[in-house]
């Protein structure tokens, strides 16, 4: 048994009392806030002023019963101080962990990106999850919208005057399963990009449309600057490119003048990056997994089996007119690296890459593509048609 | 004044007598039949309503009166009573002052004779006691007996349920004025003798003057802390398993429960249940217990924490509803919470020691005040009732170490209110070392999660089946960690 | 004279493991040397072998006197090389926990910025670390493997939630910058890795296979740093370039369900880690201090380093300079080695000469 030394009996009891009197001393200098005493945002909007100031639009989380939200627009000379400024306005500490989305006005991301970026990059308490759209116009409008009692947002009836909330824009980002124009692009995503010197920052686009948000297009970037607003399509080449591609529909024509509507289940697009005369070249391949979802034609009509040939080629055509169409828009007019195809060329051609990494946005549009798509129809819903079974089929029509 | 000369017997009768009625003081139920047998002078001594009267009649003064005694000396006259005339079975020479006095407040009558130094105690004990009941540890299968008040009732039950000519009682007397009985019951073939001494050291050192209950003793038998390395139990069942175990039971008269000697941690989660229940399903009882001793500890500091200090890691869907009700009520969340704390303290304190009559006002006024008025007047928030219900409900899963678990509450409580998730850690961190420290007679009592052993968890991570933890069972001292010699030891062999 | 056995094989490296992890998951591009932290993979795999060379001096010492532990090695060479083994393993580990406690107080008041004083959080683990430097070899051998399961188990989680997230672009072509950023990676690994002289000055507490063991807890380690280094590349990409905690960060990005931020299971890795480094550093400080003090001081040691530390991190932190030069790979590596290998190849040798002085003269 050890013996016992007096001293450590009196060691325990000081250090007994001073950790009790260091309980006390951090009760006294601890500024705690309490909840309700905090801005909860949810959703921070940054426009910029004609004056260069900064005007942020913050929703969070209202602690009253009436309302779901609160709203708060200030001013600022950087994006912290506008932020910082709703003290003066609600007399409460912002809280900006559980921020959901960050909308950037058209003004903003004309006049740069770099200035409103590095706040989310830095704070301690946001979030590189958070999710970042570009306003068609401003982002305050979105933010402040009030819904119409005649429309419903994401199936709900939303009461008279009710803000949209973010958290309902925060699902137009992670649905981007069920359509392929609907982007989802994180505050990490964008510090990656404009980190590197050569891909570019693409952003989903948000416009009100009689009352309503919606994604529409994307816009791309040069720089931290932004280039131009691009269509729907040109959505799904980027989420292609990202083996993102689920839910869109693709509408297709048959050589007999048939419709039929079929989605994207599955994707997976395979870059092979290759030199032609020193110029980059590179290889797409898409392969794809689709449902019919809708055929245009008679029911009585049953189809064979070899119209899903039929079907699967039209596919192919209508997918790389459109991949073909978006790559000429990024490479060739707006010279934009959104695909970071220069990761490939990185990863499977580095030396070349070395030497030429610093030049990539000049030779960017001097770089030639191929596009390849391989899509497999899997299924069909429950009509069977075309016919997926033919027991007795002689091969013949 | 009783008189201190407790010494050996007087031969002189008259001198006995006079000896104990002034050490009685003339006490009432302290009764003397004095009569002759064959010329000599005898008596009898007993305490009314400790001896069984009709016993007494029957079975030692009918066959005295009766008897024929030949004129013998005093001496042979004494030992032919005891082995030809008395029909009890239990009987013993005493020879001082002193145990007569204990066997005669213990039950016994003892029958003195004139000119014989000794005396002849016998057990026709016949006092009033509570009979064996149900066990406070409730449980849904198994035996429903629970100890009573009486050491030889108590010790009977556990020699019914281990046939075993190794199981062993050993009386003490604890208590210089109380004389309290109490025993030690071990296997003698299971049981490690170094454990045994420390415990009999332990127990000799007892001073007390009055031993009224076991829990007395506790302050002898391990150095104070937070979680015990005693436990104890009033199922004779449960306490034959840990017998079985190499674990030292001591009994204390008067006390309807025995204190089990080393007691493990993870003992305060093992119930006679779990073993009658079917495997998948003890287990996972015993899993809903671990996650429940967790739950009422943590859940009110780390919810006080997140609040005040971290409240990001509340989920979003939460933490508009818990700022709702913050700002809707006078006090903070660390003041709610502790508020609430102590009142549900308050309330089962309340319910523990209101008669039964007055019960069902207790908890309709609980439940009205706290569970509605409170919350509806806007004194305290939803979310922080919620919290303090489910640790309260938490907290009955694992009642053994409900002590403890309370004391440890509050302690989180205060820490994450001024420190936020970091003192919880630091806490935690503080607790856990404190335990994995303690030892209680060589035996660590964080065994065997650790120091670990493999062979444990079968009835610790999951609750194996009866063959599996029947194979090789492995006596306390065996566990990992102790530094209880091992019977390989004492013959020459290598620690295993 | 021979040291009690304590502790098992299987605790050694649970305390070695957790101290270890406690500095991996605070790396950032800064301390390993670049933006190229693909390479610091291979750093992992470099500090992994190297740790096995640094240590072969403990081994052979471990083999030719398995119980007496390096300090009565030393004291068998001689009093001076004891002295100077105990003095530099003192100034050694309270350089070690000035860094990491100095590391975790700037995370505290760079990323977390708790409402309390981060100071506060620096004396509370301080104390605690006392308290159980006092309690015992023993009872901080026990904590440890439960802190390590939960550590693991935290560590796990992170990981398995951000699984999905991992992204094969992220991770830049090895040496594309060549091989400078992986021998400063190497450099970090190597420096913190106070475990071979803990080991050095604890195996003679501890019963089994320690040698298994060692080789256990390096693998335990480089496994860990090099997961933790992959999940951060993959998952952040350049913008793990840009924090001064990724790990953080990543874990920040991890969901489960409702529970988003995942980051508080981060911060109670660190705050349980970095407690039982402490512990065990006090101790191993109080090991080397009682063997050249006089008896009357020894009770003394324990809190005297513990305020030293404390106080020496609250003034580390406010001084920039300081903190560079605390935080600085480069200037602990070798100090490292030389706590790994330099002390332990001297008591080898002079054990070894002095048996074979003996065997000659009978």
């Amino acid at each position: 048994m050890v013996r016992r030394f007096p001293f450590l009996k009196t060691l325990r009891i000081v250090t007994t009392l001073l950790a009790i009197l260091i309980l006390l001393f951090a009760m006294t200098t601890s500024t705690r806030v309490p909840l309700h005493q905090r801005v909860l945002v949810q959703g921070i909007g940054v426009d910029r002023t004609d004056s260069g100031q900064f005007h942020v639009t913050v929703q969070a989380v209202s602690t009253s019963a009436s309302t779901s939200v609160e709203v708060y627009e200030t001013d600022g000379d950087s994006v912290f101080d506008a932020l910082n400024n709703i003290t003066l306005v609600s007399g409460k500490t912002p809280f900006y962990t559980h921020n959901s989305i960050l909308i950037l006005g058209r003004q903003c991301a004309e006049s740069g990106l770099t200035d409103v970026m590095d706040f989310f990059v830095r704070h301690h308490q946001t979030r590189p999850a958070e999710n970042v759209f570009l306003a068609k116009d401003k982002a305050g409008d979105i933010l402040t919208l009030k819904s119409d009692p005649q429309i419903t947002m994401n199936n709900q009836q939303l009461q008279t005057n009710q803000y949209v909330l973010a958290s309902q824009i925060e699902q137009l980002a992670s649905a981007g399963d069920l359509n392929s124009q609907l982007l989802e692009v994180q505050v990490m995503d964008v510090a990656n990009d404009l980190y590197s010197e050569s891909c570019d920052v693409f952003l989903p686009v948000l416009s009100i449309e009689e009352k309503q948000i919606a994604v529409r297009g994307c816009a791309v970037f040069s720089g931290d600057k932004l280039k131009a607003i691009l269509s729907g399509n040109d959505t799904v080449l980027i989420k292609a490119v990202q083996d993102q591609l689920t839910g869109g529909a693709v509408q297709i024509s048959l050589d007999d003048g048939t419709k039929a509507t079929l989605s994207f289940l599955h994707s997976n697009c395979e870059t092979k990056a290759s030199l032609r005369d020193n110029v980059p070249h590179f290889d797409l391949t898409l392969s794809c997994e689709m449902n019919i979802d809708e055929i245009a034609r008679p029911m009585a009509e049953k189809q064979s089996i070899r119209d899903f040939e039929a079907l699967q080629k039209a596919a192919d055509k209508k997918i790389r007119s459109v991949l073909s169409q978006s790559l000429d828009t990024l490479l060739y007019k707006e010279k934009v690296d959104v695909l970071c195809l220069s990761k490939t060329l990185l990863h499977q051609q580095t030396d070349w890459w070395k030497q030429n990494e610093k030049q990539w946005h000049e030779i960017l549009p001097h770089c030639t593509y191929s596009v390849t798509v391989n899509s497999t129809i899997t299924a069909e819903g429950q009509e069977m048609s075309p016919q997926t079974i033919e027991p007795f089929s002689t091969g013949k029509a | 004044m009783a008189q201190k000369d407790t010494g050996r017997l007087s031969a002189s009768l008259r001198e006995n007598l006079i000896f104990f009625r002034t050490a009685f003081d003339e006490s009432s139920d302290f009764l003397v039949r004095e009569f002759s047998l064959g010329g000599t002078d005898a008596a009898l001594f007993s305490i009314d309503n400790l001896a069984d009267k009709t016993v007494v009649a029957q079975s030692i003064l009918n066959p005295l009166l009766s008897a024929p005694l030949l004129e013998l000396e005093p001496d042979q006259k004494l030992k032919a009573i005891r082995s030809r005339v008395l029909s009890t079975v239990d009987q013993k020479l005493v020879y001082t002052r002193e145990e007569v006095l204990s066997l005669v407040m213990s039950g016994f009558v003892v029958l003195a004779l004139d000119g014989c130094d000794t005396m002849i105690a016998m057990g026709v004990q016949g006092f009033a006691y509570r009979t064996v009941g149900e066990s406070d540890e409730l449980m849904q299968n198994g035996s429903r007996e629970g100890f009573v008040e009486v050491l030889q009732v108590n010790q009977s039950m556990i020699r019914r349920r281990i046939k075993n000519a190794n199981l062993k009682f050993e009386a003490m007397t604890l208590g210089t004025e109380s004389k309290t009985q109490i025993s030690l019951c071990y296997l003698r073939d299971r049981v490690s003798p170094e454990a045994l001494r420390l415990l009999k050291k332990n127990l000799s050192a007892v001073d007390l003057r009055m031993v009224l209950s076991a829990e007395y003793l506790l302050p002898y038998l391990e150095r104070p802390s937070v979680f015990s390395g005693i436990g104890d139990t009033d199922r004779p069942d449960t306490l034959c398993g840990k017998i079985s175990e190499g674990r030292i039971a001591i009994l204390v008269d008067g006390t309807p429960h025995a204190l089990i000697v080393p007691y493990l941690f993870i003992e305060n989660f093992q119930t006679a249940d779990d073993y009658a229940y079917r495997p998948f399903y003890a287990t996972l009882v015993r899993w809903i217990k671990y996650f429940s001793f967790f739950l009422s500890t943590f859940l009110p500091g780390i919810f006080v924490a997140a609040a005040t200090f971290t409240p990001a890691l509340i989920p979003p869907a939460l933490l508009g509803k818990i700022a709702q009700a913050e700002a809707e009520t006078p006090f903070t969340i660390f003041v709610e919470v502790l508020l609430l704390n102590f009142i549900y303290e308050i309330m089962r304190e309340a319910g523990l020691r209101v008669p039964k009559s007055l019960s069902h006002a207790v908890s309709i006024v609980g439940a009205l005040v706290i569970g509605d008025a409170a919350v509806n007047s806007g004194l305290i928030g939803a979310p922080t009732l919620m919290v303090i219900a489910l640790t309260a409900l938490a907290s009955y899963v694992t009642p053994k170490i409900y002590e403890p678990l309370s004391f440890l509450r509050l302690l989180f409580i205060l820490v994450g209110g001024i420190l936020g998730i970091g003192g919880i850690l630091v806490g935690f961190a503080v607790v856990l070392v404190n335990l994995c420290a303690k030892s209680v007679y060589k035996v660590p009592i964080n065994a065997p999660i650790s120091p670990f052993s493999k062979k444990s968890m079968r009835d610790v991570l999951f609750r194996a089946n009866w063959k599996n933890i029947s194979k090789n069972p492995m006596a306390i001292q065996d566990l990992p960690g102790s530094n209880l010699p091992h019977e390989a030891d004492k013959k020459g062999g290598t620690k295993s | 004279m021979n040291q009690p056995t304590r502790i098992s094989t299987a605790q050694l490296v649970s305390l070695m493991t957790v101290s270890s992890v406690t500095l991996i998951i605070a790396c950032n591009a800064s301390l390993l040397g670049g933006n190229d932290l693909t390479d610091n993979l291979l750093s992992c795999a470099i500090a992994f072998v190297g740790n096995f060379l640094l240590a072969l001096p403990v081994f052979f010492l471990l083999r030719a006197r398995p119980n007496s532990g390096l300090l009565l090695d030393a004291q068998r060479v001689g009093k001076w090389l004891l002295y100077c083994a105990a003095i530099f393993y003192i100034l050694y580990f309270l350089w070690i926990d000035l860094q990491y406690l100095s590391m975790f107080q700037f995370f505290l008041s760079n990323v977390f910025r708790p409402v309390t004083p981060a100071w506060i959080f620096t004396v509370m683990i301080v104390l605690a670390a006392v308290y159980s430097a006092f309690k015992g070899l023993d009872a901080m051998g026990r904590a440890a493997a439960v802190i390590l399961t939960t550590v693991l188990l935290g560590l796990s989680l992170i990981a398995v939630l951000l699984l999905s997230d991992v992204k094969p672009d992220n991770f830049t072509p090895l040496l594309y910058h060549g091989p400078t950023q992986m021998l400063s990676g190497t450099a970090f690994y190597l420096s913190g890795g106070s475990c071979i002289a803990l080991y050095a000055l604890l195996f003679p507490t501890a019963s089994g296979n320690r040698n298994l063991g060692f080789c256990i807890w390096n693998l335990l380690t480089y496994a860990v740093a090099g997961a933790i280094l992959a999940l951060i590349v993959g998952v952040l990409g350049t913008y793990a370039n840009l924090q001064l905690f990724p790990f953080y960060s990543a874990a920040t990005m991890a969901n489960l369900g409702t529970f988003q931020r995942m980051d508080s299971v981060f911060i109670c890795i660190w705050i349980i880690g970095l407690f039982l480094k402490l512990a065990i550093d006090l101790h191993a400080l109080s090991l080397c201090a009682n063997a050249i003090l006089p008896k009357k001081v020894r009770a003394f040691t324990i809190p005297l380093f513990g305020l030293f530390i404390c106080a020496g991190t609250i003034f580390i932190v406010n001084n920039r300079t300081l903190l560079n030069l605390f935080l600085n790979p480069l200037l602990t590596a070798p100090f490292t080695i030389a706590a790994a290998a330099l002390f332990p190849l001297l008591s080898l040798i002079g054990n070894l000469i002095k048996d074979r002085r003996r065997k000659r003269h009978g």
